[in-house]
């Protein structure tokens, strides 16, 4: 009896949370993923046709432009998501000395975030421009002659889309390993230096673990993230030139929202979203794999 | 006495009440507002210069919703789906037309209503027939007239003495004589031409050399035909002249093409008509009347060049089906694409908007507007004359993302070209079967039809 | 070779030369915004560019601030405010309920995280429908065009990304000191919030500013769900691109007004970061 009691209040904590997501998501989700089931075409009046299991065959089997902006996001995407990890880490780790000046260093680097996706990648199109691009301008005055051509060279081109990606969402690492750090006990540091322990030693066997839920929690969000990756490319490149830039939330987005194949573009997002839980589970077992051994 | 000061009262009542009458109630939907949704400034200003003359005029307020523009149609599109009504009128792309009809008010009733006269008669007969109205029905009216012109620099054809390109293939050599040197003096490297060749909307820059060489959309039986001789010549034509092109180009949209041709990086280059102003404007240009239109090049067959310029989108005004207000809309409508109002608003360079009427064309002041106004007026109109519409069935998004995800990956030397047109082709099967092959033929017949008409009709290039 | 001593100082002067340069990767663009919002319109594109505009101009603030610019803005700090306030207040408590109870187990925290993994077009046609609502008498309830229905449409993808955050920082507390509290007298509750959040403080701000910038950076369903009462600012920014023009001063003047609000609260949540230094990190 008791402990059914202590049961009910322990659900008690996340009853809120739960009720609220399931009371706004229920009605779309159920609505998408029955029309995943159906042709629905919104250029032509004919309303809901019923296909079976036909629009899940064709992504998988036919659509060969699906498959490739598959290939795509993954290369965009972990590079992106690594180099906003190494780099986030690593200015958590300076900033989290004790420095002269540290909250205007935190505010100047966290200024990324606060800029509108649409308003920074139109900016870095500036930036970017061949000649009248402020980047190559600074190349050419330190003697690197005309500079690159960032966006219009299908092999740099998805770089370039990587490089506003962790120009915009490095302080997101930097900023939630930063409060991880802070939350740290400084006892077992001081005592394993004490022991002998070098630095970097002590950074791999006690700061990063301790560290670890958050940086698996910050790893998952951003590789959800980074999988919807949008109107950074939308504006910067559409996708091109050829194929090399466009990532499949792009691609869906075109089959839904421009196309208006609402059912084929909903099992195209129920894929995705497959695709994306067996990465996040197999992300996480790989981890917790590590912790038992 | 009394008697005659209150008939007098009475009068004057009568007259005050007249009076004022007359200037709120001109319309019966006077005190209505309308909701009218259009891009956002610069399109946008020109409902906010007229909207006072308008309220004075009908008594009809107007709230103006800007939109943004990369986004409109699926905005429209969720709106339409919902019934909700939310809009009065709405800008409109006229490749739209065909998945949005369903959803649009046919003009014609409501105009008859009203006693309303457009004066059709006065719109560019292209603009009339294929871009306003949709199997034989009226459902826009033209807000911004757009064709292809091709831009090149006088001041330097004129100094180095060559002829103005008038086939692809000269374009080409023209592009390739002018690349790489600095032909102003003003000691930058300069290059032959400029095109938008960013993934988005890069198609109408295949389509001109395409159907210059022959092509259309479709045979009568709905096969594709891109890639046939017409398609490759296009695009091996488009391959050739890259390398002539500024370092970039493969990423570049509307925004850079202009920004080479008025800042004078670019010998020459195609654009919509909207450039022909800017390049007369000294606050962003360094071309001042250096500028002049010509043709869009065309394709030499015996004896004859076919000169196909792609008569690239514009804009209409249109009323959806469940706006509640459709007799001030239409009102709205007839007032602010009425030729007085409609000629300040496209001779104003602030509102971005190009000339749709045959008045516009031949008004004296619109041609005294700068020293080549004329030319221009001239230009404009020749290149409508030979002019190339768009595909205007449902699914011309659809097509031509499809056709441009192909051709993007051959200039950027990833694909080989007779595989990307051959796939293109495929890709456009599989739509057209999506959305019912019977269908669609018959609606791309009714369309083909219209360009037979105008002696646009498939040719097979022999080469 | 060097003394202790020394060798911290060049430690510290590396430190300071990466920091800055990182700064300065991380606010060039922002610089150049700056500068964009204070050119005309000769200024935006030229060779070489144009870094200090020759004659800067207020005109591109005077516009946004004579247009509705500034209602828009307000439309964003309401939608993304209250949104905060109802994630934590329900993502709080569910993270401590995971983290120290279980709950649910690994199926339930996966369940919120995968509320954020569905890309939103395929829910956006579904809510715009849910949303349009029904006539009531004369009256017609509906959640399109105000800021209640962005508020609660966020919390789908904030309460995922708060849950999961909180977690980690939940975990990251030791049990025992939670419940020597609790033994001392507190109640469970009293304990939590006397002794774990202020711990926890800088984890709670950290996820509460990205709640809020995830909020107001959204597009897709500000554009949907939206038309001109609660339209965000976002929303405004798009509409400086047009397909004839770019007003890059414009855009550039809303954006840099548009940083203020959540420049303000990093600005103060820094107390609490700085605070949390009192309990560790690695000191230099």
């Amino acid at each position: 009896m008791k402990s059914g009691r202590k049961k009910l209040k322990r659900y008690s904590f996340v009853l809120p949370a739960v009720i609220l997501l399931i009371v706004i998501t229920i009605f779309p989700l159920v609505y998408s993923l029955t029309l995943s089931f159906f042709h629905w075409d919104l250029r032509r009046p004919l309303g809901w046709r019923f296909a079976g299991f036909s629009n899940y065959a064709r992504a998988l089997f036919s659509d060969h432009r699906f498959h490739r902006s598959l290939i795509t996001t993954g290369i965009i995407g972990v590079s992106a998501v690594l180099l906003e990890f190494l780099l986030g880490l690593g200015l958590a780790l300076l900033l989290s000395r004790k420095l002269v000046g540290k909250r205007i260093l935190t505010t100047l680097l966290v200024m990324p975030v606060m800029i509108s996706p649409v308003v920074a990648a139109l900016m870095w199109r500036m930036l970017y421009h061949e000649k009248y691009g402020a980047i190559n301008a600074i190349l050419r005055l330190l003697g690197f002659g005309t500079g690159p051509s960032w966006l219009g060279s299908p092999h740099l081109a998805p770089f370039s889309v990587v490089l506003v990606d962790a120009w915009q969402w490095t302080p997101l690492f930097m900023m939630i390993l930063l409060a991880g750090l802070q939350s740290i006990p400084i006892e077992p540091h001081e005592s394993a230096l004490v022991d002998g322990a070098s630095r970097p030693q002590v950074f791999w066997h006690i700061t990063l673990p301790m560290l670890k839920l958050s940086i698996i929690a910050a790893l998952l969000i951003r590789l959800v993230d980074v999988i919807k990756l949008f109107d950074t490319v939308f504006i910067l490149t559409s996708g091109g030139p050829g194929s090399s830039t466009e990532t499949v939330s792009y691609y869906v987005y075109l089959v839904g929202f421009r196309f208006f194949r609402v059912g084929y573009a909903a099992s195209l997002s129920y894929l995705l979203l497959a695709i994306v839980v067996v990465i996040a589970l197999g992300f996480l077992r790989i981890l917790r794999r590590r912790e038992v051994g | 006495m009394r008697g005659r000061i209150k008939i007098v009262l009475c009068l004057m009542a009568v007259l005050i009440l007249a009076g004022t009458a007359g200037v709120f109630a001109q319309s019966p939907y006077a005190g209505e507002t309308i909701t009218v949704a259009v891009h956002a400034v610069p399109h946008a200003t020109a409902v906010y210069n007229f909207q006072d003359q308008f309220l004075k005029e009908t008594g009809i307020k107007v709230k103006v919703i800007e939109m943004t523009a990369d986004v409109m149609y699926e905005k429209y599109m969720t709106e339409f789906i919902g019934g909700t009504g939310a809009y009065d009128v709405v800008q409109m792309n006229p490749q739209w037309l065909a998945d949005t009809s369903p959803y649009l008010a046919p003009l014609k009733p409501l105009a008859d209503k009203e006693g309303l006269d457009f004066k059709l008669d006065d719109l560019v007969p292209k603009f009339r027939d294929l871009y306003c109205s949709w199997l034989g029905v009226w459902y826009g009216m033209p807000w911004d007239g757009d064709v292809h012109l091709l831009y090149y620099r006088k001041d330097i054809f004129d100094k180095l003495g060559i002829e103005v390109p008038k086939t692809w293939k000269e374009y080409r050599d023209t592009a390739s004589f002018l690349n790489g040197w600095d032909w102003d003096d003003d000691g930058e490297i300069e290059y032959g031409c400029t095109e938008y060749l960013k993934k988005d909307r890069m198609y109408w820059w295949f389509l001109d050399r395409f159907a210059s060489y022959g092509g259309v959309y479709f045979d009568e039986d709905m096969n594709p035909l891109v890639n046939t001789k017409s398609g490759m010549m296009a695009l091996k034509n488009m391959v050739e002249c890259l390398p002539y092109m500024p370092p970039g180009s493969l990423s570049w949209s509307y925004m850079e093409v202009r920004t080479a041709l008025v800042k004078g990086d670019a010998a020459m280059g195609k654009q919509w008509t909207c450039v022909g102003k800017a390049a007369e404007n000294p606050e962003e240009s360094k071309v001042v009347g250096k500028m002049n239109y010509a043709l869009v090049p065309g394709a030499q067959w015996d004896g004859e060049i076919y000169y196909r310029p792609m008569i690239a989108g514009g804009w209409d005004l249109t009323i959806p089906k469940d706006s509640k207000k459709k007799g001030a809309a239409i009102t709205f409508l007839h007032f602010i694409t009425r030729p007085d109002i409609s000629l300040q608003i496209v001779m104003d360079p602030n509102t971005s908007l190009d000339p749709y009427r045959l008045s516009h064309y031949t008004s004296p002041v619109f041609r005294a507007l700068w020293p080549t106004a004329g030319d221009y007026l001239d230009a404009i109109n020749a290149n409508l004359d030979k002019g190339f519409p768009d595909l205007l069935i449902p699914g011309t998004a659809e097509y031509m993302n499809a056709l441009t995800y192909e051709i993007t990956q051959v200039l950027a030397g990833t694909k080989d070209a007779k595989k990307a047109l051959d796939d293109a082709a495929k890709a456009w099967n599989e739509i057209t079967d999506n959305l019912d092959r019977e269908t669609q033929k018959k609606l791309w017949n009714g369309q083909y039809d219209a360009m037979k008409a105008l002696g646009i009709v498939y040719k097979e290039w022999k080469d | 070779m060097f003394s202790r001593r020394a060798l911290l100082k060049i430690e510290n002067i590396a430190v300071y030369v990466i920091l800055v340069m990182a700064v300065s990767l991380a606010v060039f663009p922002i610089a150049w915004t700056v500068s964009t919002s204070f050119k005309s319109v000769g200024e935006y594109y030229t060779y070489p560019p144009v870094w200090i505009p020759k004659n800067p101009t207020i005109a591109n603030y005077t516009y946004i601030i004579s247009t509705a610019g500034l209602d828009y803005l307000r439309n964003s700090l309401i939608i993304a405010s209250l949104n905060l306030l109802l994630v934590l207040g329900v993502s709080i408590p569910a993270a401590y309920g995971i983290a120290r109870f279980r709950v649910g187990g690994e199926n339930l925290s996966f369940w919120i995280l995968s509320q954020r993994m569905l890309p939103p077009v395929a829910t956006i046609i579904p809510f715009f429908l849910l949303f349009r609502g029904f006539q009531l008498f004369d009256r017609q309830i509906t959640l399109l065009d105000k800021h209640l229905g962005l508020i609660l449409v966020y919390c789908t993808f904030n309460i995922a990304f708060a849950v999961w955050l909180l977690i980690g920082f939940f975990e990251s507390f030791p049990a025992e000191i939670e419940e020597a509290a609790v033994i001392d007298g507190c109640s469970r509750i009293g304990a939590v919030l006397r002794v774990v959040i202020p711990v926890i403080a800088p984890g709670i701000v950290v996820t509460g500013l990205f709640c809020f910038i995830f909020s107001w950076n959204e597009f897709l369903f500000a554009l949907i769900l939206t038309r001109e009462a609660a339209k965000t600012v976002t929303l405004q920014l798009s509409q400086f691109r047009t397909p004839t023009k770019i007003l890059w001063g414009e855009m550039s003047a809303l954006s840099l007004i548009t940083i203020i609000p959540i420049l303000v609260i990093v600005v103060f949540i820094q107390r609490y970061l700085v605070k949390g230094l009192a309990f560790g990190a690695v000191k230099g």
